[in-house]
């Protein structure tokens, strides 16, 4: 069967990651922005961001006959200086109306603070504008309750913004119901470490079903895999998940939420 | 709300299929409270670090018989639910 990575940093990963991922049938990978590991020293640097991700990694990936989209925003590690965030907002676009960029994000909360919020709202407001789609992360252990509830909050009170164009990242057990119940996309990320295990994310599926759910693997420079993914796949198969269901959960919902922008070019099954 | 999928394995299968595992974890739990309990300086800067007393706290979860013991575990480690 096919399956679609929807969130992964490729420009963290070498190029076996690729190879290693087209043995496992991947034929499609998402690349959200995010933070480099440092704060970037100004806005240029993320305009040469912005260009690997939506010039250099499709090449890449197309040597293993991978799709590879992007999501363009200011993450919210960096997003803590308002002047430098509305820079970078500023040069967005022209990489929004590339080939593989598929809408606004990582987009959402670290720390939780007040500038954060305002840079969150502010690329918010710009994908209402072009009526692109978003993708949200939520902050790590700690803060994650807070923080998805803030985030929830802040969009509740908006018409404008269609929760069914909208995922919620790096969704656990503690969180995951409120963001399905007020109509969005919840994605689910294995790590080694934090956020969570192949058995849980089968668990989670278990517990609220597959509808508006995805599972990624969100490889990047810390503790992470690519291959994460596939062992939850493994799990749903040894706990003898129907293979239309493994397929639902693993490569039709991506091609159900991407595909809402017509750049994404998988269908269903 | 979407209904959940249904875990075709049974309880007994389920133990089966988990116990070394299960086993394994809280065995390295119960190591590691050894390993930090027996180091110096354990009384004077870990007892009353709050991520160790999180972790004592986790334990009562565990040992409860709630159906939503992970949720409960998270919620613990929450910065707004202290
Ligand atoms: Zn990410």
């Amino acid at each position: 069967m096919k399956i679609i990575e929807p969130h992964i940093h490729m420009i963290a990963r070498t190029t076996q990651d690729y190879e290693r991922m087209a043995r496992m049938h991947c034929v499609a990978c998402c690349e959200p922005a995010f933070w480099a590991g440092y704060d970037r020293t100004s806005p240029q640097a993320f305009h040469d961001y912005f260009t690997h991700i939506t010039e250099f990694e499709p090449k890449r990936a197309a040597e293993y006959l991978i799709d590879h989209y992007a999501w363009i925003c200011i993450n919210p590690k960096e997003a803590d200086d308002l002047a430098f965030s509305k820079e970078v907002i500023s040069f967005m676009p022209e990489f929004l109306d590339r080939a593989n960029v598929l809408g606004i994000g990582e987009i959402g909360l670290n720390k939780n603070t007040k500038n954060e919020l305002e840079t969150f709202l502010l690329q918010v407001d710009l994908a209402v504008k072009r009526d692109d789609m978003i993708w949200i992360h939520t902050p790590h252990l700690n803060d994650k309750k807070k923080g998805t509830r803030l985030l929830l909050d802040c969009l509740a009170d908006r018409s404008d913004i269609n929760p069914a164009r909208v995922c919620f990242d790096h969704m656990e057990e503690h969180v995951i119901k409120d963001v399905l119940d007020a109509g969005y996309w919840a994605s689910m990320t294995i790590y080694p470490q934090t956020k969570n295990s192949p058995s849980r994310v089968v668990d989670t599926i278990e517990t609220y079903g597959k509808t508006r759910i995805m599972v990624d693997a969100s490889g990047d420079w810390g503790p992470s895999d690519p291959a994460t993914l596939h062992d939850a796949l493994f799990e749903m198969r040894k706990r003898g998940h129907r293979q239309e269901d493994i397929i639902d959960i693993f490569y039709n919902n991506p091609c159900r939420f991407l595909g809402q922008n017509p750049k994404f070019r998988h269908k269903p099954e | 709300m979407s209904h959940g999928l249904k875990n075709p394995k049974s309880a007994k299968e389920l133990l089966d299929m988990y116990y070394l595992q299960l086993r394994c974890n809280l065995l390295e739990a119960a190591a590691s409270f050894d390993r930090i309990q027996k180091a110096d300086g354990f009384a004077e800067e870990v007892k009353n670090d709050s991520r160790y007393q999180n972790l004592r706290k986790s334990l009562e979860i565990l040992a409860s018989s709630s159906k939503t013991r992970a949720c409960d575990f998270l919620n613990l480690f929450s910065e707004d639910e202290k």
